[in-house]
This record gives C-alpha cells, sequence and structure tokens, in this order.
C-alpha cells in the first residue's frame, strides 16, 4: 500500500505563487480560495538580512486534529495517508478550521465546506503529480509514495535533514521541509 | 413601568428584525456575516454560547427548589424551567444559522464521531432538552415523583452539556487561548451567572411577582440579589486569574489572547463592556445587601446580562484574532472580525423572541393559575 507524503524544499522557493494559481486551476477554484499559501518572513538583521518564504498548506497528519473533532466524521483519513473531506456528511460546523494548527482550511462559500488541500488524490493514485508540484520552476516540491524505496521523495528523504511544522502539536505531519 | 402590550410589541419588533437578519443569512450565507478564514467562529458563536449556557443556569436555579428542597426558590422554580427550554431554543436557532449546511445534522445519529467535543455537545444538550420539556410536561401532569426523577436527570445533563461547551474550547489544540481543563468550570459560572440574572429580570418585568415572597418569609429578589452577587464576584475572579495567569505565563497563544482583551484591538469591549458590566457595576451595586432595592438588584442584572454575552463574544474572539503561528518569526497583524448588521439582528431577534414567549407563557400558564 502507497503512502504519500511531499517534502518541500522552501530555500529554492522564488515565491511566484505558480503552485496556487495551478491549485486553482485543477480544482476550478474562485480567486478568494486556495488550498495553499506562501507565508513570508523577514530574516536576520540589518545588513545581513533576508527574505524567507515558506509553502503551507494542509500537512495530512497521521494524527489529524480536523478528523478528531469532526462530528460526523465527514474528515477522514485514507489508508494511503491522503486527509479527505466527506462533503454530503459535512454540517458546516467550521471546527476544523478552529481545530487544525496550520490554518489550512478554507471556507467554500458556495458549497459551505471547509476546504483544503486534498493532495491531488483522483490524479495521484493514476501516477500523476499534483500541480502544484509539477508547475514548480524550481522543483520545490516533490511529492511520492515513502513506502516505495525506489521513489524520488525516498531516497531525498533518505539524504537530506528534514523538519516537520509544528511538531509538538503531535500531529505528525505528511510533509516535510528541508533544513535551511 | 412599562406594560406587557408594550413588552409584546417591543418584542416583535425585535423579532421581525432577527427574522429579517436571518432571512439574510439564509440567502446569502457567510457573505453576510463578519467571520473569515482566520476567523471561522463569531458572534452567532457567542450568542449561542449565551442561551445555551443561560438554560442550563436557569435549570440549576430550578434545581434549588425541585432538587435541593430549597423552599426560598420555589416561586421561581416554574419561570425559570419555561426560560431554560426558550433560553436553549433561541441557542439552538443561533447555531442553526451559523451552520453552514444545518440538513447535514441527521449525520450526527448515522455517523457519529464520538471524539468530537461537538457530536458531544448536540447529544447532550438534545438529552437535556428532551428532559427538561418532559419534567416540565409532569409538572403540569402534578406527578410529583416523576418530577424528581427528571428534575435531577436534567440537572445532571445540564452540567454535563454546559461543562462539554467549555470543553469544545477547551480541547481545541491548535487555539492556546482556550485550551485547557478550566473551561468546563468557567462555564458552569457563566451559567449560573446568567441563570439568576435573567430570573431578576424576569420578577422586574411580571408585576405579579413583584411582591413574591418566599416560603420562609424571605422576599426573594434580595435572595436573587446576593446570588447574583457569588457568581459576579465567581466570575470576577476567575478572569483574573484566568488572564494574569496568561499574560505571565507567556505561552504562545495564550499570551497573544490575554494581550488582544487587555491592551489590544478589544480592549474597548473587554475593560467597558465585560468588565465594566459583568463585574464593576453589579458589584457597586450589589456589595452591601442591607442597601439592596428591587432597582438596584435589577439594573445589576440587566448589566451583568448585556456584560455576559460581550464576554462570550471577547472569549471567542481572543482565541482566533492573533494569528497561528505556523512559521517561527515576527508576529503578524491581528486578524480582523466585525459584527455585521445581520449577526446583530439575530442577537436582538434572540432576546426579542424570548421576552415575547416569556409573556405568552406567562399568560398562558400562570396568569390563570394561583399557583406561581
Amino acid at each position: 500500500m502507497a503512502k504519500y507524503a511531499m517534502l518541500v524544499d522552501a530555500g529554492r522557493c522564488t515565491g511566484c505563487g505558480a503552485c496556487r494559481i495551478a491549485c486553482q486551476m485543477q480544482w476550478q477554484l474562485p480567486p478568494e480560495i486556495a488550498y495553499n499559501r506562501l507565508e513570508h518572513r523577514e530574516k536576520g538583521t540589518y545588513p545581513k538580512v533576508k527574505w524567507e518564504t515558506t509553502p503551507v498548506q494542509c500537512q495530512h497528519c497521521d494524527n489529524p486534529p480536523c478528523l478528531h473533532v469532526c462530528p460526523t466524521g465527514a474528515t477522514y483519513k485514507r489508508s494511503d495517508g491522503i486527509v479527505l473531506i466527506d462533503h454530503k456528511k459535512c454540517i458546516g460546523c467550521k471546527y476544523c478550521m478552529v481545530a487544525c494548527p496550520y490554518g489550512a482550511r478554507t471556507l467554500d462559500h458556495e458549497k459551505m465546506v471547509p476546504e483544503k488541500c486534498r493532495f491531488c488524490a483522483d490524479y495521484v493514485v493514476k501516477g500523476q503529480q499534483p500541480p502544484c508540484v509539477s508547475t514548480c520552476m524550481n522543483e520545490v516540491r516533490v511529492f511520492g509514495d515513502v513506502e516505495d524505496p525506489s521513489s524520488k521523495i525516498s531516497q531525498l528523504l533518505a539524504g537530506e535533514s528534514v523538519y516537520q511544522l509544528l511538531p509538538e502539536r503531535g500531529t505528525q505531519p505528511r510533509i516535510y521541509y528541508v533544513k535551511r | 413601568m412599562v406594560s406587557a402590550v408594550t413588552w409584546k410589541r417591543i418584542s416583535l419588533v425585535m423579532m421581525l428584525l432577527g427574522a429579517a437578519g436571518a432571512g439574510a443569512i439564509l440567502l446569502f450565507g457567510e457573505a453576510v456575516l463578519g467571520t473569515t478564514d482566520g476567523v471561522p467562529w463569531g458572534s452567532l458563536i457567542a450568542t449561542y454560547l449565551f442561551f445555551a449556557a443561560a438554560s442550563v443556569g436557569l435549570t440549576l436555579m430550578a434545581s434549588l427548589w425541585y432538587v435541593f428542597g430549597i423552599e426560598a426558590f420555589k416561586p421561581v422554580t416554574k419561570r425559570a424551567l419555561y426560560l431554560a427550554i426558550l433560553s436553549v431554543l433561541m441557542g439552538f436557532g443561533a447555531i442553526g444559522l451559523e451552520l453552514g449546511r444545518p440538513l447535514n445534522m441527521f449525520w450526527l445519529i448515522f455517523s457519529p464521531n464520538l471524539s468530537s467535543a461537538i457530536w458531544w455537545m448536540g447529544t447532550l444538550y438534545a438529552v437535556y432538552l428532551g428532559f427538561r420539556i418532559l419534567c416540565v410536561y409532569c409538572i403540569y401532569k402534578q406527578d410529583e415523583g416523576k418530577v424528581l426523577t427528571f428534575s435531577r436527570i436534567t440537572v445532571v445533563a445540564g452540567l454535563l452539556a454546559v461543562s462539554n461547551l467549555g470543553s469544545v474550547f477547551g480541547n481545541a489544540q491548535a487555539r492556546p487561548f482556550w485550551q485547557g481543563g478550566a473551561m468546563p468550570f468557567y462555564f458552569i459560572i457563566v451559567a449560573l451567572l446568567t441563570g439568576t440574572a435573567i430570573l431578576v429580570v424576569t420578577f422586574a418585568m411580571l408585576e405579579k411577582s413583584k411582591p413574591a415572597v418566599a416560603g420562609n418569609g424571605e422576599a426573594l429578589p434580595p435572595l436573587l440579589g446576593r446570588l447574583l452577587l457569588y457568581f459576579v464576584v465567581a466570575f470576577g475572579f476567575f478572569k483574573f486569574w484566568y488572564l494574569s495567569n496568561s499574560i505571565y505565563g507567556l505561552n504562545p497563544g495564550t499570551f497573544e489572547g490575554a494581550k488582544i482583551l487587555l491592551s489590544g484591538p478589544l480592549s474597548v469591549q473587554f475593560w467597558a463592556l465585560e468588565v465594566g458590566l459583568t463585574i464593576v457595576i453589579p458589584l457597586f451595586l450589589l456589595a452591601r445587601p442591607e442597601k439592596y432595592t428591587n432597582g438596584r438588584i435589577l439594573w445589576a442584572a440587566l448589566a451583568s446580562l448585556i456584560g455576559v454575552f460581550f464576554a462570550h463574544q471577547n472569549f471567542v474572539l481572543a482565541g482566533q484574532l492573533a494569528p497561528l503561528q505556523v512559521i517561527p518569526g515576527d508576529m503578524l497583524l491581528y486578524h480582523q472580525y466585525q459584527t455585521m448588521p445581520a449577526e446583530w439582528a439575530i442577537v436582538v431577534g434572540g432576546i426579542g423572541a424570548l421576552i415575547y414567549f416569556s409573556l405568552w407563557v406567562e399568560h398562558k400558564f400562570f396568569r390563570s393559575s394561583t399557583a406561581a
């Protein structure tokens, strides 16, 4: 069974936002809704100052708070690690939005469902890459099956020093970031 | 004194406003609410908390006679019971409008997630309301044995429901300002404070009840006034220690939430409306029981009721206005939240409906009866 994960090398990110637009195109989202975002931070002190950009999206946690708080089980986790939403069960209480420490949910005002990154579940099982991965000119994101030792992500994870966002929360994210 | 007819007219206008607000929310959804992705819970949640906690507070007040046999509270008991039912129904109305897809609520039964505090909240409040209604039915059937049994069950269900309401916030691990085991106790204090204040106002509004005298000969309003004083002190005590610990503890998220209230974007609303109306004015009016008059107690109750509503609003917003610190670094700007006209309309409409139906029940069941 595949176990999907993502490796993000934020040091390569130029902040162009193509990942956001590609995702919006893939899922036919209106301009105000995005399943991924870029967080910017100013680091250092003058004259050694730099501008860091970090892509953030649903972390598809192995211990997802949004799943635990959902009263109807509308949020669920597949055996391949992808966290998804069953729209027909969602009551729109927005507890998942409140519970997510990554602020990964965004409300779809038309469907009244707190949406998020789906890891392009329907496409990756066919061997395709999520558009946020394939569209990036600097190969910031690498997506793949970490159970397959020959996959690119497995090999990179074996060689790189990585970290996860907010590990102290105990959410066990499936997105890894390359240490800078 | 404003007559019952005038109150009915005023409350009808308030209900019409509420209906307009509800219509706008049903037609335009979140677009007419102040909520955003950064602040997903807003004033409608605060309104729900107000009514849901008030209902349990009223139930606990009613239990002083029905369960604990303290005769002094007998005159307020039946009114507390119907107000408890009306109040929780107003709360359900507010949260029903807040939910994006309320018609999907049947999944709470067919696909329950027992690890969700909101699932327990819905279940416990449904059980609480069911037994509350059953209890009132038995009172009118004069089945005293069942009244006692159902009253005991309702008190337990109510305590579980309101403390679980605190737990909805207390176990939100992404919002440190809310997180912690103190929340269930805080909600019980607020419930008692609100329930007592509503009973004081109810007595003042109903001229028949003005000379109400308890069984032991002690006038009821001063007794309620003293209780209100105790709950105001408990509320102030909790707030003082909770906020001072949050500030001195410097824990990320908790510190920011307290700062938002004390000197941040909610500071005016916190100091003037929450501290001023819920704590300072009631303490000033109620501190010396020998000076109690019905007017003093009424003003203290009215001030604390308005203050408690804003306390709920402050509580809900303070946990969300500070952006989540996903990436280490400088604190970003606070999220913005503004209560929109449709949300105010629901608040006004909910209070109007509570007044209108209280008068209707009073007229229907109490005016023709000698047993208050």
